[in-house]
């Protein structure tokens, strides 16, 4: 494989597989320099289109392990439409307490004293009435929705294309798995990439990388919200069993 | 002849000063009688100029003390000299319950507690059912959240007087918070059966059967009290909460309308209003709510919580709901799921 020269992305030292096309409206895709992963030139890209088509049988596990950084639960995957019709309101009460009692103050009563009668009988001044003004009840309503529909639901794939196994590869029994690491956006276009982990040949990761760039996600999505997040997807080459179920053509 | 004559004035002085005549003394009673009269209007300083004229007449006049004693607490609100009269009054007759009774009073007042509580005891050691003085030690006991002492004399009171409402409601404010929801509910009973028109009582009785979960019982206590006080704020804030759990919506708005009609600074009952508009799909009037609730109370976590969850799923308008809920952050809101969206949407 020719070595072609090699433009630095813009952040640092990875190297750059190319401008590659894709529609996801995204822009430069990166790949960080693997110490088995070398540079790309435009014969690799033109291999990986030549095999796209050929029909090898990948395997093709992703795994989707979203970057949690607090290692928070997450809700059950929940389709978006569904999503869109939550729009209801619960009510909760808390336990009601009595309102404070406000003890009240008395002061000195005239109807405590006689209108002068040495020898008057007793007369007493009336209690206050209690005195309820204290605060009020403490209770509020809330709005609920959020905790009825404002689960969060997990990036997933929509429009998942396999990679094509490299014909060269195939040729010379390379395998391997190589670890994307991608940033899907919250309208669900792949907006960063790269090669966490290569598989050891540069061809493979090359070939992972030209087929995630049309990846398709459903954004995650929490309540009304779409978030951005990272993902690792890992891309496994697999020969064994192609060998014997489909001759290389 | 001259000594003689001198001693004799002297004598004569002395004897008009230790024992006046009756003349002296129906004029003192004159003036304590036309004081009695003034306090009674409302004319504390007429009413002190008087006494003070008895007690000039007859200095020894121990109800013009006494009644002096009234108006400088309760009409003058000067609680030092009444103390000095009640005290002077004591001493005159020290068989006086009224006035270690107003003493007493005084010194609860003045936050003296520990010399109130001496005076209160001196009187009913003089009168042992003088109600007004057990009355008045309990709620003493009831303030200083001795609870166990105040109890047995509110029951001292109602042993004299079975109806007396104070006495009634306080026992049964006490038990209430003592959890003998039972014994509260029975004293109540009989209080609002004897002063229907104890709008605390009924309301008490509400928050008594709402925590029985008698939501039916509750609505028509809460309703009385509002019957026997149509501007009873916490009962028609409590009403509103029951009728929207029967899902009586617009009644529910009603009545906290009534509350912030009532007391237009209540932040709560708006965040009340807010959440029900918001349910009725009103959300011009959820939304004002919301404001007004945060304009009164600009630190309420609840009105911000509230407020980004309107935006947020009711509006769909996440930039304005996301703006909300950095707010609710900032005032000390904990919400897991805002901290979670707030952080995740700064990436």
């Amino acid at each position: 494989m020719g070595q072609g020269s090699v433009p630095a992305g813009p952040r640092g030292k990875g190297v750059c597989l190319g401008k590659l096309q894709g529609g996801s409206g995204c822009t430069v895709w990166r790949v960080k320099s693997d110490s088995r992963a070398g540079g790309c030139n435009g014969r690799s890209m033109g291999m990986t289109q030549r095999i796209r088509d050929e029909g090898w049988l990948i395997c093709f596990v992703i795994g989707l392990m979203l970057l949690s950084p607090l290692g928070r639960a997450r809700a059950e995957i929940t389709a978006a439409d569904e999503i869109e019709q939550l729009d209801e309101i619960e009510v909760t009460a808390p336990r009601i307490a009595p309102l404070p009692r406000a003890v009240p103050f008395q002061l000195p009563d005239l109807s405590s004293v006689s209108p002068l009668s040495p020898d008057s009988s007793w007369k007493r001044g009336a209690p206050l009435p209690p005195d309820l003004r204290g605060a009020g009840p403490s209770r509020l309503l809330q709005d609920n929705t959020a905790s009825t529909h404002g689960s969060r639901t997990r990036v997933r794939y929509l429009e998942p294309a396999r990679p094509a196994y490299p014909r060269h590869a195939r040729e010379m029994g390379w395998e391997g798995t190589v670890l994307l690491r991608m940033e899907i956006g919250a309208d669900g276009m792949v907006t960063q990439l790269r090669v966490q982990r290569s598989s050891g040949h540069r061809l493979l990761d090359q070939a992972a990388i030209a087929a995630a760039q049309r990846w398709r996600f459903a954004p995650e999505t929490d309540g009304g919200f779409t978030m951005r997040v990272i993902v690792d997807v890992p891309v496994r080459f697999d020969l064994a069993d192609y060998a014997e179920n489909e001759p290389l053509q | 002849m001259r000594t003689a004559s001198v001693l004799f004035a002297i004598v004569t002085c002395v004897i008009f000063l230790v024992q006046p005549p009756a003349a002296h003394a129906d004029e003192a009673k004159k003036y304590y009688n036309q004081a009695m009269t003034q306090a009674t209007q409302g004319k504390y300083d007429a009413a002190a100029d008087l006494l003070r004229k008895a007690i000039a007449i007859r200095p020894k006049f121990a109800e013009a003390h006494h009644l002096l004693g009234i108006v400088y607490a309760t009409g003058l609100r000067q609680l030092p000299e009444a103390v000095d009269s009640f005290k002077t009054a004591i001493e005159l007759n020290p068989n006086m319950a009224e006035a270690y009774y107003n003493l007493g009073l005084v010194y609860q007042g003045q936050g003296k507690f520990a010399e109130a509580e001496q005076e209160l005891q001196k009187a009913l050691a003089i009168y042992p059912r003088y109600e007004e003085a057990l009355l008045s030690l309990a709620q003493l006991y009831e303030r200083q959240q001795s609870l166990n002492k105040a109890i047995p004399i509110y029951q001292r009171v109602l042993a004299i007087k079975p109806d007396q409402p104070e006495s009634l409601y306080a026992l049964g404010y006490l038990f209430e918070s003592q959890g003998r929801s039972a014994e509260a509910r029975e004293l109540l009973t009989r209080l609002v059966a004897a002063h229907p028109e104890h709008a605390d009582a009924y309301y008490l009785l509400g928050t008594i059967a709402e925590k029985a979960n008698q939501a039916s019982e509750a609505e028509r206590a809460y309703r009385q009290a509002i019957a026997a006080r149509p501007d009873f704020v916490d009962a028609h804030y409590n009403l509103g909460f029951l009728l929207k759990a029967k899902e009586e919506i617009p009644a529910a708005i009603q009545e906290f309308q009534k509350v912030v009609k009532l007391k237009p600074d209540y932040a709560d009952a708006f965040v009340n209003l807010g959440v029900l508009y918001a349910t009725q799909k009103k959300f011009d009037q959820a939304e004002q709510a919301y404001e007004e609730a945060i304009r009164l109370k600009p630190t309420m976590a609840e009105a911000y919580y509230n407020l980004g969850v309107f935006y947020e799923f009711h509006l769909k308008d996440t930039v304005r709901a996301l703006a909300i809920y950095k707010k609710y952050l900032d005032v000390g809101g904990k919400d897991d799921r805002i901290q979670r969206i707030v952080r995740d949407m700064r990436k």
